[in-house]
């Protein structure tokens, strides 16, 4: 039943975050081919994955706002925390609700692009929008557990999404340097590195380091989050 | 009928930085009655609950709710599946419906009885289709009070209950608290409403600043509890009063107002060694208990 209440409380905003990117992805697949540039249809999708990348930021900050600490601030958290569950399980059940709502927010307009570009007859090889789907998530995951952490210890009701949104922003701007890019989330979300636009192909294997450390620094922050959560007082 | 105490704390602290919220105490709750747990606001006993619920973690002491130690997060876990809790603060889920949060309630406890929902939802009718968002403060309070009332909890425990019903909330309420203890469960609830108390409790602990001062039933404070109003030539100094088992004592031009829980006859004896003018003895409520001990401490 922890499922069905992280469900009822994201579900708005998830829905909102899909059918607002679906749309406005297909709708700017749409208009780039009827304008004809970029030429090529890879360059046209990867273009719309740029735009993808950052409605998935804000969706992904906004769904992670939530928790005990948001609870505290709404009141409620006395009937959550009086549920025989452990703080650990209320917390997993969460992350997975976020993790599963993240992948869905980053497939379905993926599926939208390509079926938007299948109506105007043009077809994409699968392979490459994976890749796509594949290095947002692996750069992504990182600042969904950030945003995880930052819930974890900023009170207030609103609070947490607009630290998470700062931070967000602050880590952006820091890292776009020439000097930092190669190390930068955002970056390998968008897959500007590995994606040549003169051919419209991928080149060069994906960086598993890269997503290693990502996912190191994501678990070490959830794990962080989960400890400030079971050691504080409600 | 097993008389092990179903809350126990021992020696039990609370401080936030400088400030003491909870000190020293050591209460012993027994089973199937229902216990009153009075205090001023800011007294220590939504932060004692909170901590007898393994929501707050204890500066220093111990406690076991039920056989199980409060400090400890697994046990803290078994714990809650047998007590039933309703917070001073009745908030629930704004995004659910009141069907919603029964729904999603339910499947936690085995205890969960249908029946009794059905009873409840009846009596405190309460709109199953509407969300928790648009809910009055009373109603929202029937509707905490149903998820904790449709389990058959070995233990209840209500952090002023009766805020925002209505009299015939608070009604429904305390027959609804005298049918649980009934059925045997033990209630153990705070409230500032002396009237209700007096009307269930079989048993009263107050708190003050933190500090258990006053640990009786009922009924023997209602026999053993008198105001003795004395009048002097000349006032005494307090010590020469105080004997034992007097709570409190107020002094005001030449007269005396005493609170005794016990040895009142040897407090008018001394009183009349003090050439008292005037004695008085007279029962007193829980109200002027509740006040004089407050005042006294």
């Amino acid at each position: 039943m922890l499922w069905y209440k992280a469900w009822l409380e994201t579900r708005s905003r998830f829905l909102i975050a899909l059918v607002g990117s679906v749309a406005l992805c297909s709708r700017m697949v749409v208009i780039f081919l009827r304008n004809g540039a970029p030429s090529q249809l890879s360059q046209v999708l990867h273009a719309t994955h740029e735009t993808l990348a950052a409605v998935w930021l804000l969706a992904v900050t906004l769904i992670m706002m939530g928790g005990l600490l948001r609870e505290k601030a709404a009141g409620s958290s006395w009937f959550t925390l009086s549920l025989p569950v452990s703080r650990l399980r209320l917390m997993s059940v969460r992350i997975g609700m976020g993790l599963m709502e993240a992948i869905l927010l980053a497939i379905l307009p993926w599926i939208a692009m390509l079926f938007a570009a299948k109506v105007a007859d043009k077809t994409h090889f699968i392979s490459q929008a994976s890749i796509h789907v594949f290095l947002l998530l692996g750069g992504g995951v990182l600042f969904l557990a950030a945003s995880f952490l930052i819930s974890s210890f900023v009170e207030g009701e609103y609070t947490a999404p607009i630290v998470s949104c700062g931070a967000i922003i602050m880590l952006a701007y820091l890292l776009s340097d020439d000097k930092w890019r190669p190390y930068s989330p955002w970056a390998f979300m968008l897959g500007s590195e590995y994606f040549h636009w003169r051919t419209a192909q991928f080149v060069g294997p994906i960086s598993w380091i890269h997503i290693g450390v990502f996912v190191a620094i994501a678990a070490l922050m959830t794990l962080v989050s989960i400890k400030l959560i079971q050691r504080r007082d409600f | 009928m097993t008389n092990i105490p179903v809350i126990e704390t021992n020696d039990l602290n609370k401080s936030y930085g400088q400030v003491a919220a909870v000190r020293a105490l050591s209460l012993s709750i027994n089973p199937h009655q229902i216990t009153a747990f009075l205090g001023l606001n800011g007294a220590g006993k939504s932060t004692t609950i909170r901590m007898l619920l393994g929501m707050i973690r204890p500066s220093s002491g111990t406690g076991k709710v039920l056989g199980h130690r409060i400090d400890d997060a697994n046990e803290s876990v078994c714990l809650r599946r047998k007590v039933a809790y309703v917070s001073e603060n009745k908030q629930l889920y704004d995004y659910m419906t009141v069907e919603q949060i029964i729904r999603f309630t339910r499947p936690f406890y085995p205890d969960w009885s249908l029946d009794r929902e059905r009873r409840l939802l009846k009596a405190y009718e309460l709109p199953l289709k509407r969300r928790i968002k648009s809910l009055s403060k009373g109603m929202r309070t029937k509707l905490a009070l149903l998820l904790a009332l449709a389990r058959k909890a070995e233990l209840l425990i209500l952090d002023e209950p009766s805020e925002g019903l209505d009299p015939i909330g608070i009604e429904l309420m305390l027959e609804s608290l005298v049918a649980q203890n009934s059925e045997g469960t033990t209630v153990f609830f705070s409230s500032h409403q002396i009237p209700e108390v007096e009307r269930i409790a079989d048993h009263v602990c107050l708190l003050h600043q933190g500090s258990l001062v006053l640990d009786a039933s009922l009924d023997d404070m209602r026999q053993s509890y008198r105001q003795i109003d004395l009048v002097f030539p000349s006032l005494p100094n307090e010590s020469d009063v105080r004997v034992a088992g007097v709570e409190s004592i107020r002094a005001s031009g030449r007269q005396m107002s005493v609170v005794v829980s016990r040895n009142a006859e040897m407090l008018i004896e001394r009183a009349h060694d003090l050439h008292a003018s005037s004695v008085e003895v007279s029962p007193i409520g829980l109200r002027e208990i509740f006040l004089q001990t407050v005042r006294g401490s």
